[in-house]
């Protein structure tokens, strides 16, 4: 009868679910008990290779090799590391992100670091912010802001839009620094006359302004049109550069 | 147990990755015996977990939510290299500090031990696995198979009586 019970506990003696006093008597059958003095050797004999395995060292090369192969498993699913600058500038706080590819969002009026942050995080399982490694950013948007720079040579990088936004941004990159075009007129460039509300809606969507100067496309009318940053900004842009307004 | 505990949630998923990446891939690798597999699953598993991430409830317990994640890609992942999978439970043999003879025997023994573990039926492994090598309590180990504590409870059971069976018979 006891053997019974002690075969039906030997399991549990390996998880450690037993109490310390079952195990005790459990120890003294066994030591009387042939049988189950074997069963006992060998449950113990099992658990002693148990804790070598559960010792084994990490092993951080494969980690990294894993945490490697992980980053380029997300970039290729859309989901690619963003690190960021924080710049003070004529049209206030900026915030611009890039990835390996190049710069993939700018954005105004967030004064929050840890905002701007929590965004991008929805979209990137790395966000980091990164001064030196975004020197280049950080110094061709000066430039331009001192009118030094009239043609950005930063990459951009466009994966999230659809290729008709990015057909037209990839025109409107085009657009010389001090000059304006029509919604209509950069519908006209692309192939697609007539779709200058589309085109309107494709630069509502620019993710790179400045950098791409959808604030060069105006309505034809000569009125500014729209801008995602605010009027007041493409305002200050389009002076800047020393476009006349009306 | 080389098993990262942390007080306070993960504020972001990056550190997500950072605090459960060691266990996560020593489990894939110990469950699937195969290093590639387990990288493969391993990318599923943090590619799917940042799907949900936001989803995720504030106050959640992310470990055993990451297990059932890699517990169900384990689970569903198509058997391509034969029914038998020798589980690669530590990467070298132990070699340091053990004479020649206690070396081979454990080594003996842990080849045993990687056989006897590679024929337990899958949700059986990966709850045995859980449990006694990554220390997770039956409760989370009920979460990350999908089934009760007290379910849960007699995969192990079943497991350890398994083993025990093999090791013990002899051949």
């Amino acid at each position: 009868m006891i053997c019974d019970l002690f075969v039906r506990q030997l399991d549990r003696l390996l998880t450690g679910d037993l109490r310390v006093t079952t195990v005790a008597v459990m120890r003294r059958h066994a030591a009387g008990c042939g049988p189950c003095g074997l069963e006992w050797g060998r449950m113990h004999g099992l658990r002693d290779v148990l804790v070598t395995v559960a010792d084994d060292e990490p092993d951080a090369r494969a980690v990294r090799r894993a945490r490697a192969l992980l980053r380029s498993a997300f970039d290729r699913a859309g989901h690619p590391v963003i690190r960021f600058v924080r710049l003070q500038t004529p049209v206030g706080i900026l915030f611009v992100g890039a990835t390996d590819q190049g710069v993939c969002d700018v954005t105004f009026g967030q004064s929050s670091e840890r905002r701007y942050r929590e965004r991008l995080l929805r979209r990137s399982p790395e966000v980091w912010r990164d001064d030196t490694g975004l020197a280049e950013v950080t110094e061709e948007l000066r430039a331009y802001f001192a009118r030094e720079l009239t043609r950005f040579s930063l990459p951009v990088d466009l994966r999230r839009v659809t290729p008709f936004t990015a057909r037209v941004l990839r025109e409107t990159r085009n657009i010389r620094f001090g000059q304006v075009t029509s919604y209509g007129a950069l519908a006209a460039r692309i192939g697609s006359p007539g779709a200058s509300r589309a085109v309107g809606g494709a630069l509502g969507r620019n993710p790179v302004p400045i950098i791409i100067p959808c604030h060069r496309v105006i309505a034809q009318s000569g009125r500014l049109g729209g801008f995602t940053g605010g009027l007041g900004t493409k305002r200050t842009l389009l002076g800047l550069e020393g476009v006349p307004l009306l | 147990m080389a098993t990262t505990r942390v007080r306070h949630p993960p504020r972001d998923f990056g550190e997500l990755v950072d605090i459960h990446q060691t266990e996560i891939l020593r489990y894939l690798r110990r469950l699937t015996g195969n290093p590639t597999t387990a990288e493969d699953l391993f990318q599923d598993t943090f590619l799917r977990a940042f799907g949900g991430f936001t989803r995720l409830r504030p106050g959640s317990n992310h470990r055993p939510w990451l297990y059932r994640i890699a517990t169900n890609l384990f689970l569903n992942h198509r058997r391509s290299d034969g029914r038998r999978v020798e589980v690669a439970l530590t990467p070298e043999l132990p070699s340091n500090g053990a004479s020649p003879s206690t070396a081979h025997d454990g080594a003996v023994a842990l080849a045993a031990l990687r056989l006897a573990i590679g024929r337990l039926p899958r949700r059986q492994r990966a709850a045995f696995m859980q449990r006694q090598l990554h220390g997770l309590s039956y409760r989370e180990v009920g979460a990350a198979i999908g089934c009760s504590e007290a379910a849960a409870r007699a995969n192990v059971y079943q497991a350890v009586r398994r083993l025990r069976r093999e090791l013990s018979s002899p051949g």
